[in-house]
């Protein structure tokens, strides 16, 4: 058989044609994806690409390994729980099947464990995506041309709150009918499309039949999926303009070119290990550092309990008990109260600010060139003395949460609110105007780039 | 309709064409071409398209929870267990002695937060006579109120510390609240029960 075979492979030119996109690779047999996909075009490509190495280069990316382990969670938990407030007799019990659903889950350990990852997750989410924030702006990196990428960074950190405070409606234990409840109290007092916003958001007026499943799909859809797509976008913009780069890449590198470690395999690898990492960080939390169990508050009753919200919520709380309660004015039917100037006003405000830094920095007005390095913090004062105040107004909004359990009046934290920050801001100026010297031009670090 | 040919106003073909003047109609005298036309129909039928999204919206609004409002002849029941009687229990008029005071629902209508009763004796006397009954929702942002009187026998919201009232119908004599809690009228019912004998004489909660 054989020899007849190779009789008629030499008789003639029978062998088939060499298929023409096979790559060489030295002699060795080229890969069966390869011949498919061509991935080596792709390595070329993408895969080649530098990403700048610097100790915060990583806050990102957390950021998005953590909404990824949420989803992953989320999915797992949505297979057990019932978004529904239909009350079902459970072990004599008459309870509402979301909560009854949520004590199964409580009560097979690994799913618990799974939803203590899913809560801790959101936190770490949340805390790495401020980090990320903070050093953007410290840095001065959102200047030209990223200013499309911040924004996107603003809305996307604005979703993310928002998916945490209607997550914590989901268990419906007295906390979160009642903490949900304010949250519809606040979006109801939007003079003039208060009702009709707030009616669609939580479906009627809360607790409605409808309220929880659209609270439900809001928290699995339709906040996951923009996340989703605006995160694509935001990486999208990092891929074609590149990362920022750290200021010792100007010594090292030419203008123009990218310092840093290939995407594949290198920054891959050190992504992975993040992943890995932060999953057993996240599983060791999530089994020693219990996460709000049921039992804590218990099924909705008639009586309302005293709910704070979570930290990264805690700032509208402790504003909102900063403003007196007769604050408001009426003109004619549109009433504007303290709910409204405390729980929408301040907080669009702070969003309004955050998103309009690029342009309000002047180094970036009209600049001609590119910022493509990150500038060291104190070589901006005004913006550094901006930042470090307004965090640390948040952080005296977050301790005025508690100041009447601290046992100061309103006058004294109010005090405290304003003069902190200021003299913060105030200590930084002079500081930097004391030190100017040291800033002379010769030592001034140019973080455009001339290309 | 000024559709009508102006023959002065022709088409032409400039200097060195051999083709004749044609007459223009009333689009072209004005500059405009095939190109306007199409633009305008693509803008009518992108805003259309737009604005019917406001049918499925306007949908998306009203999914009312059926909310069964307190009547009269209602008897009324223990809301919860912190004051001595079971949730459904019937409340008895003889239950409460001065300063006493319960958290009650009309029986079967406990789903409805709204009709949470404060019911709180200011004075002496047999079945209802002495009895006072308010919504228990307080007006100011809508917690319920504590269900036991303060120190000085008046009603306290626990949230943000507005002050009623019993005796004085529930008058607001503190806080951020500015509105009394509305009244409801009760009456004796059948074996020392208290049964609903009216509507509450304003709004619930906040307004």
């Amino acid at each position: 058989m054989l020899e007849t075979q190779r009789t008629s492979q030499t008789a003639g030119e029978a062998a088939p044609p060499e298929p023409t996109q096979t790559v060489s690779n030295g002699g060795k047999r080229v890969g069966w994806l390869e011949e498919r996909l061509q991935l080596s075009a792709l390595q070329a490509k993408y895969g080649r690409k530098a990403f700048p190495v610097h100790s915060t280069f990583f806050l990102g990316e957390m950021a998005a390994i953590s909404f990824l382990i949420l989803v992953v969670t989320g999915i797992y938990l949505g297979l057990i729980y019932t978004p529904s407030i239909t009350e079902i007799t459970v072990g004599g019990l008459k309870l509402p099947e979301a909560f009854a659903s949520v004590q199964l889950i409580e009560s097979i350990p690994a799913a618990n464990l799974i939803r203590n990852v899913h809560h801790w997750a959101a936190h770490v989410m949340i805390a790495t995506l401020l980090l990320h924030a903070f050093r953007v702006y410290f840095t001065g990196t959102y200047r030209k041309p990223r200013e499309i990428t911040w924004v996107l960074g603003v809305v996307l950190l604005g979703m993310t709150l928002a998916a945490g405070f209607v997550g914590y409606a989901l268990p419906w234990d007295a906390f979160a009918v009642t903490a949900t409840g304010i949250g519809f109290g606040l979006a109801r007092s939007i003079p003039v499309v208060g009702h009709l916003l707030s009616d669609l958001f939580f479906g009627g007026a809360f607790p409605s039949l409808g309220s929880l499943p659209r609270l439900y799909t809001i928290h699995v859809v339709v906040i996951p999926l923009s996340i989703l797509g605006l995160m694509s976008l935001h990486l999208l913009l990092v891929l074609k303009q590149k990362h920022s780069m750290p200021g010792y890449a100007k010594k090292l590198a030419e203008p123009g070119k990218v310092l840093g470690i290939a995407l594949w395999p290198y920054h891959a690898l050190l992504a992975g290990q993040l992943v890995f990492l932060m999953l057993g960080g996240l599983s060791l939390l999530a089994a020693f550092v219990p996460v709000h169990p049921l039992a804590a508050y218990g099924p909705p009753t008639p009586e309302t309990p005293m709910v704070k919200p979570d930290w990264y919520l805690l700032w509208i709380f402790g504003f909102l008990k900063l403003i007196p309660s007769g604050f408001g004015l009426t003109l004619g039917p549109i009433t504007i109260g303290p709910e409204f100037v405390g729980g929408v006003l301040f907080p669009g405000l702070v969003f309004g600010a955050l998103t309009l830094v690029p342009w309000l920095d002047r180094t970036n007005r009209r600049a001609l060139r590119r910022f493509e390095y990150m500038e060291p913090p104190p070589q901006a004062p005004l913006r550094l003395a901006l930042g470090v105040g307004s965090l640390t107004f948040v952080g005296m909004l977050l301790f005025a949460a508690y100041y009447d359990q601290v046992g100061l009046t309103l006058g004294q934290i109010w005090l405290l609110v304003l003069s902190v920050p200021l003299l913060l801001g105030i200590a930084i100026i002079g500081w930097s105007w004391l030190t100017r010297r040291r800033l002379r031009a010769a030592t001034r670090f140019d973080p455009t780039s001339a290309d | 309709m000024k559709h009508t040919l102006n023959p002065d106003k022709t088409a032409s073909p400039g200097k060195g064409d051999d083709r004749p003047n044609v007459p223009v109609d009333w689009l072209r005298q004005r500059g405009g071409s095939r190109r306007t036309v199409l633009g305008w129909m693509m803008g009518i039928a992108a805003g259309a398209f737009a604005v019917s999204f406001a049918v499925p919206a306007a949908a998306l609004k009203a999914l009312m929870l059926e909310k069964p409002v307190i009547a009269v002849g209602d008897v009324l029941t223990y809301a919860d267990a912190t004051t001595g009687g079971q949730p459904g229990q019937p409340f008895k008029a003889s239950d409460l002695a001065l300063g006493g005071s319960a958290q009650l629902f009309p029986i079967g209508k406990e789903t409805n937060q709204d009709n949470l009763l404060m019911v709180v004796r200011v004075a002496a006397g047999d079945g209802v006579a002495g009895l006072a009954a308010y919504s228990a929702i307080c007006t100011h942002l809508g917690c319920a109120v504590n269900e036991k009187l303060n120190r000085d026998s008046l009603i306290l919201c626990p949230c943000h510390g507005s002050i009623y009232d019993p005796a004085n119908h529930a008058a607001v004599r503190r806080g951020p609240s500015d509105r009394a809690l509305p009244g409801i009228p009760i009456a004796d019912g059948p074996n020392g029960t208290v049964l609903a004998n009216g509507l509450f004489d304003g709004p619930i909660g906040p307004q």
